[in-house]
């Protein structure tokens, strides 16, 4: 898996993680850190471009979810307690969609699986980088 | 490692069970013998995918919870079973039967559940069928089993 940076200016400046390859449990965690080295540069809104990922697992979840969180200020999940991840959706649910993280393109597995534990109810999906950008 | 199931009628095996070290770097690999199976046995390609994620979710499951970062091995195979294709996963970690792992339960706090259960949960949601065994050898056998045909929505 390999992770390109690149921003983009809308209402405000967007960080576009461009995400190229399978996120499963032997490269979640890169994914984690790159969350937070943009974090830590100072980045506060995300845009995660899945359109090249051909397959996910419940181990991209626990990325997404933790990516969430550093966004929000809060510490990520324990990424081994998937748990977490499912958990903190409903937590979260009457605060609605994520404002600070959303997504890019799913494929179609990737998509199946974000459907299958309700995190379509958690993030905001775009088919369009440029009104991904500018719903931020 | 393999020991083969008793009584297990018409099974047509898609080749030499996959034998490899319990290591995450793996899974691509184990995704991929499952595919290559999956298409050799005749298994609908929509259905591909589903056997691809549970079989790595079974997989990430016993490297990460089952040795706990122990070295081990992991054996994997796919066979055809009537209209059924099955995909055992076969370790020698502690048993542990993953399929007991709670349901999932939005209520239960967060000291109650089950490392890993994100991905059981799945499992479940992507098979028909799953089914755990202790072997012989006293490791475990994940006995995963799904239509090979998808199923089409009915008018």
């Amino acid at each position: 898996m390999n992770v390109t940076v690149s921003q983009a200016q809308g209402r405000v400046s967007v960080t576009v993680l461009h995400v190229q390859g399978d996120l499963d449990g032997s490269s979640y965690r890169d994914l984690i850190a790159k969350g937070q080295e943009v974090y830590h540069a100072g980045t506060r809104d995300v845009l995660l471009d899945l359109g090249d990922i051909p397959y996910m697992s419940s181990a991209g979840l626990v990325a997404l979810h933790s990516i969430a969180l550093m966004l929000r200020g809060e510490k990520p999940s324990d990424p081994e307690a998937g748990w977490e991840a499912f958990h903190a959706i409903d937590r979260d649910r009457d605060a609605g969609l994520q404002q600070h993280v959303k997504l890019l393109n799913p494929q179609p597995q990737v998509d199946k699986v974000l459907d299958k534990v309700g995190f379509k109810e958690y993030f905001e999906v775009h088919t369009d980088l440029a009104a991904a950008i500018a719903s931020f | 490692m393999k020991e083969k199931p008793q009584n297990q009628s018409h099974e047509i095996d898609a080749g030499g069970p996959l034998c490899l070290a319990a290591e995450l770097e793996n899974l691509a690999v184990i995704r991929n013998f499952v595919r290559d199976s999956a298409t050799a046995l005749g298994v609908d390609p929509a259905v591909v995918p589903d056997l691809l994620l549970a079989a790595d979710e079974a997989a990430t499951n016993v490297i990460v919870h089952g040795y706990q970062g122990r070295q081990g091995t992991i054996e994997i195979e796919v066979a055809r079973e009537a209209m059924d294709v099955v995909i055992h996963v076969r370790d020698n970690a502690p048993p542990f039967d993953p399929t007991s792992a709670p349901s999932p339960d939005l209520t239960r706090p967060l000291e109650e559940r089950s490392p890993g259960g994100l991905g059981i949960y799945l499992i479940r949601q992507y098979m028909d069928e799953v089914i755990h065994r202790i072997t012989p050898l006293g490791g475990n056998e994940l006995i995963l089993k799904k239509e090979i045909a998808a199923r089409r929505s009915t008018p």
